[in-house]
């Protein structure tokens, strides 16, 4: 067996996909981009609907006023680590808004959400440390786990008596462990029994790790994120995000609530061992914050789209990934095809959305996920409802269950 | 990446033979499952019982539920069969004695 030949699957797959004679799901080619909710794909007009692009801010005039200004001032990369020569003006002033919104310590800033995951959960946990994770988390909270020398240990997906059952068997080392949860799960589009894994942390004296991609500049008074609105920001002891959803860049953050956080500058190796962010993005992201800071005009419109389509798909006899509305959602499918019929059905009526199907889901079933905008206008819901109609018409037998 | 000492478990020593764990492999694949209880021990899970990754990860959370025992990622990664499960499992236990 040679080098490549372990690809055999990949390349079938490849080959199915472009021999479809139809844009493909996954990887969709994206040709001119109009707006934060609009693109031409195959040369046609699309409402996107799945991009996280929740507050709309990658074509809000300031951010972009402030990445263009900082590419004139600064240039356009910045060509070493944070370590080295990447240490410039405008990503400390980033952190330091960032921690003091949260009236934290510390905050430090990665060059990728996937980054952020992979350096604080690889630097918190070494040799002899426990990371207690939930089943369901994302890849980079995994990958991360493997590249620390911790021991990882999974509990059943937001489950916090299995959580606390692993706990117990580590007796004392609970001190040593790190739970690490997502906020919001963006499969499903469901949320994390925090208050409960609050109760059991605090009980056995573990870490808690809040991942809230998909939840900051969303939930909370300030926007800060699940445990904001929660009030639980005085029992968390670290939040990680994202740059590149709420606030329309690229990056991830780590919010720490000990003065210590501090000191994952200095061993972990996605944040050393990279270039730091673009001073463009760092500008453009700063104003996005300040943006969510400012008022809840944003997503408060977000969250009226979401509650209205939320409502509108189960009314239509879909079946949901969750209960509470979220602004990302997923319609549930046991078999591919179904997913897939509906996928295609809502792109060619126009409306990109994302297709996701095993192993890449939960409990082998397959999902259309639709992700709302605060910048969708009422003709783009209008038409999303309206499409999703249509489908469940033509389809009705097949989504009944 | 010693495992914890781990006393529920240990006290309940009558567990410890290969095969009680593969018993228990073969409950946990009646859950996850049904047409690959049988299974040859040597056969590739993923392969024979058409199992992809994040049902493997299903099948050692049931065993895990199954023992009473926390089985770190690491202990199973490797594992493809149900005799190589059985094996990272029995060394998991002994480690803890």
């Amino acid at each position: 067996m040679s080098l490549l030949d372990k690809f055999a699957v990949q390349r079938l797959r490849q080959a199915d996909l472009a021999g479809a004679g139809r844009v493909a799901a996954i990887a969709t080619p994206m040709g001119e981009i109009h707006s934060a909710t609009s693109a031409s794909i195959d040369g046609r007009r699309m409402i996107l609907a799945g991009t996280n692009n929740y507050l709309g801010l990658t074509y809000d005039p300031e951010c972009c006023a402030a990445a263009i200004s900082a590419i004139e001032a600064l240039g356009t990369g910045t060509t070493g680590s944070r370590m080295a020569s990447g240490n410039y003006a405008g990503h400390r002033a980033l952190e330091q808004e960032l921690a003091d919104a949260f009236g934290w310590a510390s905050c430090i800033v990665f060059s990728t959400g996937y980054q952020a995951n992979l350096g604080v959960v690889s630097a918190l946990a070494g040799e002899g440390d426990y990371l207690l994770i939930d089943a369901d988390s994302h890849a980079c909270i995994h990958d991360g786990c493997r590249l620390s020398d911790a021991t990882t240990i999974r509990f059943r997906h937001n489950d916090p008596e299995n959580l606390e059952r692993r706990l117990s068997r580590l007796g004392d080392e609970a001190s040593r462990a790190l739970i690490v949860v997502e906020s919001l799960y963006s499969t499903l589009g469901d949320r994390a029994p925090l208050r409960e894994i609050v109760e059991i942390k605090k009980r056995h004296g573990a870490w808690l790790l809040v991942d809230e991609a998909h939840s900051f500049g969303l939930f909370g008074p300030k926007g800060l994120g699940l445990c904001e609105e929660l009030g639980l920001l005085d029992d968390v002891d670290f939040i990680v995000g994202t740059f590149s959803k709420s606030l329309g860049g690229v990056g991830g953050f780590c919010i720490g609530r000990h003065e210590d956080t501090e000191l994952l500058r200095m061993v972990s190796r996605p944040y050393i061992f990279t270039a730091a962010p673009a001073p463009s993005v760092i500008a453009a992201t700063h104003q996005a914050l300040r943006r969510v800071l400012q008022g809840r005009d944003l997503r408060s419109q977000l969250w009226r789209h979401s509650e209205r389509l939320y409502a509108e798909i189960a009314s239509l006899g879909y079946r949901l990934g969750t209960t509470t509305p979220a602004p990302v959602m997923a319609l549930v499918f046991e078999k591919i095809s179904d997913a897939q019929s509906l996928w295609q059905d809502l792109f060619d009526a126009g409306i990109y959305t994302n297709l996701m199907i095993p192993p890449a889901t939960p409990s082998g079933l397959s999902l259309v996920r639709i992700s709302l905008s605060a910048a969708h206008s009422e003709d783009d819901m209008n038409h999303v409802v309206a499409a999703l109609a249509s489908h469940a018409r033509s389809a009705r037998p097949l989504i009944a269950a | 990446m010693s495992p914890s000492p781990n006393p529920t478990v240990a006290a309940g020593g009558s567990i410890d033979s290969s095969g009680l764990i593969e018993s228990v492999i073969r409950q946990a694949l009646e859950t996850i499952r049904p047409t690959a209880t049988g299974l040859d021990g040597d056969a590739d899970l993923a392969q024979e019982a058409d199992l992809d990754s994040a049902e493997v990860m299903d099948l050692v959370m049931e065993i895990e539920d199954l023992l009473d025992l926390s089985i770190p990622v690491e202990t199973t990664a490797q594992a493809k069969t149900i005799n190589e499960l059985t094996a990272g499992i029995a060394l998991l236990k002994q480690g803890m004695k």
